[in-house]
């Protein structure tokens, strides 16, 4: 019964997308209403001259910003979670800012920063050394680019396992003579490897999908990946109409990527008692001590922070506050402004958006975390049959670029009409990210459940507990914190959000994301850094928040 | 174009909202009095749902100009994303048996899209007052174009070095300082009067320039203003933001100006098909031309007193036609791809 009902939720917001992705790929004009059926658009999308290219060009970029942002996440973690270096909140804090930043703007950010004619950091560099250090417009920036932006999102991931490992596994390591090294390579990351695992998963197929990092930078010097290539067939094709037919089979590619990575997840993850690191036995994680290393170490995170949120804030600010984007010079501070921001609280529109956001983020990450959570509970804590398929359902979205979920979404709230009357408002962009969230918030929230064993809710149901009742005073206490991080990562994705909801727009569902691109789309690149500074303070003012009840929440012992 | 005349050309569009709002319409008594019938319908069928692509804010003096020439009516802006997800709107919607516009403003390939699959009204123009060369299918009215002009950023090059010609800009000078819209529209336009063959041979020297390509004309020239690219090729629409704001930004209008008609149609699922006939028909007046040239920054070259209409005089106008739209998609998905490699 729970799997059906878990089941009939989760086929009502993933099939949907899924019908829309499998038929418009077999439709000869793309639209799932239309007639006929072709093999046409597979022969089209993989049989392009361009498609190994593109692949190859894709699996480069890829890679290379998983491994950068896994691995970076992982050391930050490591550090922030396991060691004494100082200021450790703050950093976390600064850490997790980078989500708020919407990428398109990070990516124009970077190019005033680092572009070879006159960025800024080139222009400084220049009486020391020949030639720009720094090129956003290669493959090698975008992949630092993307890498770096994503590092908030793997460090959500890795750092609670981190912070839940029972420092007995360490020290008996210790015990048997194993050093530093060792011990972390032989047991604390075997430990972690499903957290590692969905990091990389997620971020690998992320950057499938993701366009505004590879479109800004890419596009303008001629480097396509996959993601690019369905912007073009959106927006380019001289038919008139987006090209759903071709784009919906190249994300079949994804899609089967997705599922054959799921498959390994779940062989990994299968023995789930290899992972359980929270038992009834209390325990405070091992810290280690830096001794004076702690100082180098503090710089180093500095550095990170300067990199990855400083200078790429400082650049927007800049640019919120002029007429229009110049380089920071003499005479371009004559030109400074209030104006943009000024402007912004004074218009009705800009008014109306924040209010929707906030809903929006606010409900999305609501569902999504019970969503999640009940899914997550299902695959790792039950014996329920149809799991595994509850896992695939939950999953598959990841696959499914946002505008096919946006078409099937129009198409179904269209079909229900006066029933489920929501197109053209917020409610159909909540759905959007309902769907478009559910994987992220499934999977988190399953890392943290594989690492609590399971004596602790067999003790409850020996004390005479009712499942519910287990769950709620027993499971959820422990993984609550996860769960509030699934919230905080929903609720901070959905107000940067930008291509479900300039998808789903309508006459007055308009978010905070659709004005920044309707400002940055109209020619008003400064205006639209403003609205970006604003929406990262309002994230990052969440952040915080989250970080308080955090530690107010968190538990290192299980009662 | 002298900077000069780049600046009253700005400060012209500028004050055209202004001029639209105390410009009568210059209709006959017969078009007058059938706007009027088709006005009295209008209001009755609630508000008009017009898709089009500029941000919803510019509209409003478009729309306050419009809904005071005919009271009781009520006009929706609902802003389009861009590229073709106008289409694609409409179809799914037409479709989906929802509410879809009731009036929409595209260029030729979003128009043909929804022609071919028979979802325009087709109209009778000329009862409503429409000129004959403003209506050239039953199933759209032209009510504006793009036009494709040399664009430069004036701190870094001066007016006398900048290339007045597209040729122009294969100079070595501006290798790896030029930017360029990834979407060919204007290279295809321009093929209209150049030729096929010498605008593909002039597309593969432009790409040993190394230029830049944007998404669109108006990021192009955000990166011009902060000084990355020195010269461009883009809609001149696109520099009016930058320029109003006092960036560095001129332009040069050359000769031939390849172009882009917009239309406006009249998708068959809307509610309020009377609205949507009685906003088209008033658009290809003047007092309209000039409010969507005050709103937009793209006028009507068939109107000769708008600053498109001054701006065409003179010189030949590149475009392919309508009639002929199964070449333009040819030379247009050709020329992408030449832009993209």
């Amino acid at each position: 019964m729970p799997t059906l009902a878990l089941g009939a939720i989760l086929a009502y917001l993933v099939v949907a997308p899924l019908a829309a992705l499998i038929i418009s790929s077999l439709r000869p004009t793309g639209f799932p209403l239309d007639d006929g059926w072709t093999l046409g658009n597979y022969a089209k999308a993989y049989g392009n001259v361009e498609f190994l290219s593109l692949l190859s060009n894709t699996v480069v970029f890829a890679v290379g910003a998983t491994a950068v942002a896994v691995s970076t996440a992982l050391l930050l973690a490591w550090v922030l979670e396991r060691t004494d270096v100082p200021g450790r909140v703050l950093f976390r804090i600064m850490v997790l800012i980078p989500i708020a930043i919407p990428p398109l703007l990070l990516a124009l950010g970077w190019a005033l920063l680092g572009n070879p004619r006159n960025g800024l950091i080139n222009q400084m560099l220049r009486p020391f050394i020949d030639g720009p250090l720094l090129n956003p417009y290669t493959m090698t920036g975008m992949i630092l680019i993307q890498g770096l932006s994503l590092v908030p999102t793997a460090f959500l991931i890795i750092a609670p396992t981190l912070r839940n490992l029972d420092p007995s596994l360490e020290e008996a390591a210790r015990t048997c003579g194993a050093g530093f090294l060792k011990t972390v390579t032989r047991t604390v990351l075997p430990m972690i490897a499903p957290a590692l695992a969905t990091a990389g998963i997620i971020i690998l197929i992320a950057c499938f999908v993701l366009f505004d990092i590879p479109g800004a930078l890419g596009m303008p010097s001629r480097i396509y990946v996959l993601s690019t290539r369905v912007f073009y067939l959106m927006n380019n094709s001289p038919t008139g109409a987006p090209l759903y037919g071709e784009v919906s089979a190249l994300a079949m590619l994804f899609l089967v990527m997705l599922l054959a990575m799921g498959w390994a997840y779940r062989r990994m993850t299968a023995q789930s008692r290899r992972f359980v690191t929270v038992t009834g036995k209390a325990f405070r994680p091992r810290m280690y001590r830096l001794g004076p290393w702690k100082w180098a170490v503090a710089g180093l995170l500095g550095l990170y922070v300067l990199v990855a949120l400083l200078l790429p804030l400082g650049v927007l600010a800049w640019m919120s506050l002029l007429p229009y984007p110049t380089a920071p010079t003499m005479d371009s501070l004559s030109l400074l402004t209030l104006e943009n921001h000024a402007g912004l609280f004074e218009s009705d529109a800009f008014v109306g958006s924040v209010g929707n956001s906030l809903t929006v983020a606010v409900v999305a990450a609501t569902l999504v975390t019970i969503i999640g959570g009940l899914v997550s509970w299902m695959v790792v804590r039950s014996r329920l049959p149809g799991r595994a398929v509850i896992d695939n359902l939950a999953f598959i979205p990841l696959a499914i670029p946002g505008v096919m979920i946006g078409v099937a979404l129009i198409y179904v709230y269209l079909a229900l009409g006066s029933a489920v009357p929501i197109y053209g408002t917020i409610w159909i962009i909540v759905a959007g990210y309902l769907t478009q969230y559910l994987p992220y918030g499934a999977r988190l929230a399953g890392n943290v459940m594989l690492q609590v064993h399971n004596e602790l809710e067999e003790a409850g149901r020996t004390s005479g507990g009712s499942p519910a009742k287990v769950m709620l005073r027993i499971t959820l206490p422990i993984v609550l914190p996860a769960l509030l991080g699934v919230w905080v990562w929903v609720a901070s994705h959905s107000l940067r959000e930008l291509s479900t909801a300039l998808m789903l727009q309508g006459y007055d569902n308009s978010v905070v994301t659709t004005l920044l691109w309707d400002a940055w789309a109209g020619g008003d690149v400064t205006r639209s850094a403003a609205i970006g500074i604003w929406l990262i303070v309002g994230t990052s003012s969440l952040l915080l928040l989250w970080q308080l009840v955090s530690r107010l929440t968190t538990r290192t012992a299980t009662n | 174009m002298s900077m000069k005349s780049f600046m009253t050309y700005a400060v012209t569009v500028a004050a055209l909202s202004s001029m639209a709002m105390g410009t009568m319409a210059t209709a006959s008594t017969a078009r007058a009095d059938s706007l009027a019938d088709l006005a009295k319908k209008a209001a009755a069928a609630g508000p008009i749902l017009w898709y089009e692509s500029s941000p919803t804010e510019e509209m409003k003096p478009l729309i306050k100009k419009f809904q005071e020439r005919f009271p009781g009516v009520e006009l929706q802006h609902v802003r389009d994303t861009g590229g073709n997800a106008m289409a694609a709107r409409i179809i799914q919607e037409t479709q989906g048996g929802g509410r879809t516009a009731d009036v929409a403003s595209n260029g030729p390939p979003i128009l043909m899209q929804l022609a071919k699959r028979d979802m325009l009204m087709n109209v009778d123009w000329s009862a409503l007052g429409v000129a004959k060369e403003m209506a050239p299918e039953p199933y759209a009215v032209s009510i504006a174009a793009s036009a494709y002009v040399i664009i430069y950023n004036n701190k870094a090059v001066k007016e006398a070095e900048a290339p007045k010609t597209f040729e122009a800009l294969l100079d070595p000078r501006w290798k790896g300082r030029i930017g360029l819209w990834n979407r060919s529209e204007s290279e295809t336009s321009l093929s209209a009067v150049w030729g096929e063959e010498k605008t593909t041979a002039y597309i593969e020297k432009l790409k040993q320039q190394n230029p830049m390509l944007f998404p669109s004309s108006f990021p192009m020239v955000q990166s011009m203003a902060s000084g990355e690219l020195a010269v461009g090729w883009g809609a001149a629409h696109a520099t009016l933001p930058t320029v109003r704001k006092g960036g560095p930004i001129s332009l040069v209008i050359p000769n031939p100006i390849p172009v882009t008609t917009i239309y406006t149609f009249i998708p068959k699922g809307g509610k309020n098909p009377d609205g949507g006939k009685l906003f088209a028909a008033w658009l290809t007046t003047t007092e309209g031309a000039l409010a969507y040239e005050g709103a937009t920054g793209r006028g009507n070259l068939r109107v000769p007193e708008t600053n498109y209409g001054k701006m065409a005089a003179g010189k030949e106008v590149a475009e392919i036609p309508l009639s002929r739209y199964d070449e333009y998609a040819r030379i247009y998905e050709a020329y992408n791809a030449l832009l993209a490699k």
